[in-house]
């Protein structure tokens, strides 16, 4: 079932969250930094393969907006996911401190060289 | 019955001239015998008796015979009245049955007619509720970062689910089969859930169990509608406070879905009755549903002849009932490690570079060095996909499976080393490791929500 972009599929979201839509952080936001945590640890048993595929995923550093492009899904909801696994520990919040922001000219910069590429 | 009744009983109608026939010829052997010694009264008197007796014989044996004709033209006219009242009741017996059999046909017609017609309804509403479920997908990808919108979506999503279940189960009482399919295999434990999506009470529901198996993909809206009503009835039998547990096996001949919940069980006469309706042995359809409707387990039982699966009901060691469910191997294929897609979602037109590329430009990038840096995955809009989408009549790809030209270049992994590299050169001044970049938080493992 394909139309105009929409994707149908017997599992529904609310099933993933167990009816959460807010998650258990307020400190997410889409560009917030993602990675998994490799510290050797398995998932419980209860992880279902929802929350083995974004872990998988999210192996490299990620933003949480990518995070849910890449999963096809709505940032919203992966965020409710990705609080519980940051909750878990098997999942790392990269701070991006403000006050350490590179200024707009080194963007500039950046962009110039990306778009050089 | 008989309208000839005889003045004398027949045995002695035939007697009787027996006896004169005889008393003759003893008169005539008398005659020699009795000679001159006698006197000659008595000569006259045999002589006489010879003579009359044969008369007096004759006219009785004719008497008799023509009472036995009479008697056999009344037997023949009441054997000619019972032919025709025979025949007649033949010919109103063959009429009747000729009506009943238009009458049963007329019913059947009409019968037929009218599932149809439900059946049409059915599907109607299933796809209303379907609409209605992609419209608060679509919500939610517009505001798509608000947990608010999100929340209201699952709740029309969810009062959505039901709706549908509720008007396929009536399409699958006509004898139908599901009018929502899939194309794709789904693994066992998303079978439970997807299923569990379309009840009530779906936080009730406890899956466990993953043998590596997924469902082929027609038997998966069926199996999902044998186990969602498998689940409302355990939910509804069981306390509110109770999980209803859902475990998955792997057996020698297929796969194995034991729901169990915490109720009081059933009275066994009653138990022997929805047995067999749910093993799909009694057949009830929309017309056998009565006056208070459980539609579910005759779902049940009229997937599982589709399906043949194996369904049984037994009483559970946790006090209810338990219900399971054996799915034949020829339904099961060996799941998918990495799942294409997760849950509904609305496409807003992601693309790789590579897709709008051709194929051999998509190869050499793939071929570069790896430490050169990886293409940036581009947005781009619904409608420039769709400008340069194949031909007409090709449907989009399903977005978990890009079309070979589209490979994936740029991976998550990829991605997301790139960015972490990025970030890592950032921070190459204070230390090459980034622990510090670490969020505190991470440090509180364990104290937050048992996952």
């Amino acid at each position: 079932m394909h139309t105009d972009g929409y994707r149908d599929h017997p599992v529904r979201s609310y099933v993933l969250t167990g009816g959460r839509a807010h998650p258990t952080r307020n400190t997410l936001r889409p560009e917030t930094l993602l990675r998994a945590v490799d510290d050797g640890r398995e998932l419980p048993g209860t992880a279902g393969r929802h929350e083995q595929a974004l872990l998988r995923t999210c192996r490299g550093t990620l933003a949480l907006a990518e995070l849910a492009a890449y999963l096809h899904l709505p940032v919203s909801l992966v965020a409710v996911m990705v609080s519980d696994l940051v909750d878990g520990g098997y999942l790392a919040v990269l701070s991006t401190p403000v006050h350490d922001l590179p200024d707009t000219d080194l963007l500039e910069e950046v962009l110039d060289g990306l778009r050089g590429l | 019955m008989s309208t000839t009744t005889p003045a004398r009983p027949p045995a002695t109608g035939r007697l009787l001239p027996w006896l004169c026939v005889a008393g003759m010829v003893l008169c005539v052997a008398a005659l020699p015998l009795v000679g001159a010694a006698a006197p000659p009264w008595a000569v006259w008197v045999l002589a006489v008796a010879a003579v009359v007796l044969p008369v007096v014989a004759a006219v009785l044996l004719s008497g008799a015979s023509r009472r036995d004709a009479a008697a056999f033209r009344a037997l023949l006219i009441e054997r000619d009245g019972l032919a025709a009242g025979l025949h007649e009741t033949t010919q109103a017996l063959r009429e009747t049955t000729t009506a009943l059999t238009v009458e049963q046909e007329a019913r059947a017609d009409q019968r037929a007619s009218v599932e149809t017609a439900v059946v049409a309804l059915s599907r109607k509403v299933q796809a209303s509720a379907h609409r209605i479920q992609e419209e608060a997908a679509r919500m939610v990808q517009r505001h798509s970062a608000d947990p608010d919108v999100l929340q209201t979506s699952m709740r029309i999503d969810h009062a959505a689910a039901q709706h549908a279940r509720q008007a396929q189960s009536l399409v699958a009482l006509c004898g139908r089969r599901p009018g929502q399919t899939w194309e794709d295999a789904l693994p066992l434990p998303d079978v439970v859930k997807a299923a569990a999506g379309r009840i009530t009470a779906f936080q009730r529901v406890e899956v466990s169990g993953d043998p590596g198996l997924a469902i082929v993909g027609r038997a998966v809206e069926p199996l999902v509608h044998v186990v969602a009503e498998l689940l409302a009835n355990a939910t509804q039998c069981s306390p509110p406070n109770t999980q209803v547990l859902a475990v998955i096996r792997q057996v020698q001949r297929g796969a194995v879905i034991e729901i169990d919940d915490c109720g009081v069980g059933m009275d066994p006469r009653e138990l022997s009755r929805v047995r067999a309706i749910a093993a799909g042995e009694r057949s009830v359809g929309i017309a056998e549903l009565g006056e208070v409707p459980q539609t579910g387990l005759a779902v049940v039982g009229t997937y599982a002849r589709f399906l043949d699966l194996r369904v049984d009901l037994t009483e559970s060691v946790y006090g209810g009932l338990r219900a399971v469910v054996m799915v034949p191997g020829n339904l099961t294929e060996v799941a998918a490690t990495a799942p294409a897609v997760l849950a509904p979602g609305v496409d807003d037109g992601w693309e790789e570079p590579a897709a709008q590329e051709p194929a051999p430009d998509a190869t050499a990038v793939r071929e570069r060095p790896p430490s050169g840096p990886p293409v940036l995955p581009q947005r781009r809009t619904r409608r420039a996909v769709a400008g340069s989408a194949p031909a007409p009549g090709h449907r989009l790809p399903p977005a978990g499976r890009r079309p070979e030209t589209s490979t994936p270049d740029q991976t998550a992994e990829e991605a997301g080393a790139w960015i972490g590299a990025f970030f890592a050169a950032r921070t190459d001044a204070p230390s090459q490791d980034d622990p510090d970049t670490h969020e505190p938080s991470v440090a509180t493992d364990g104290t937050s929500e048992d996952r």
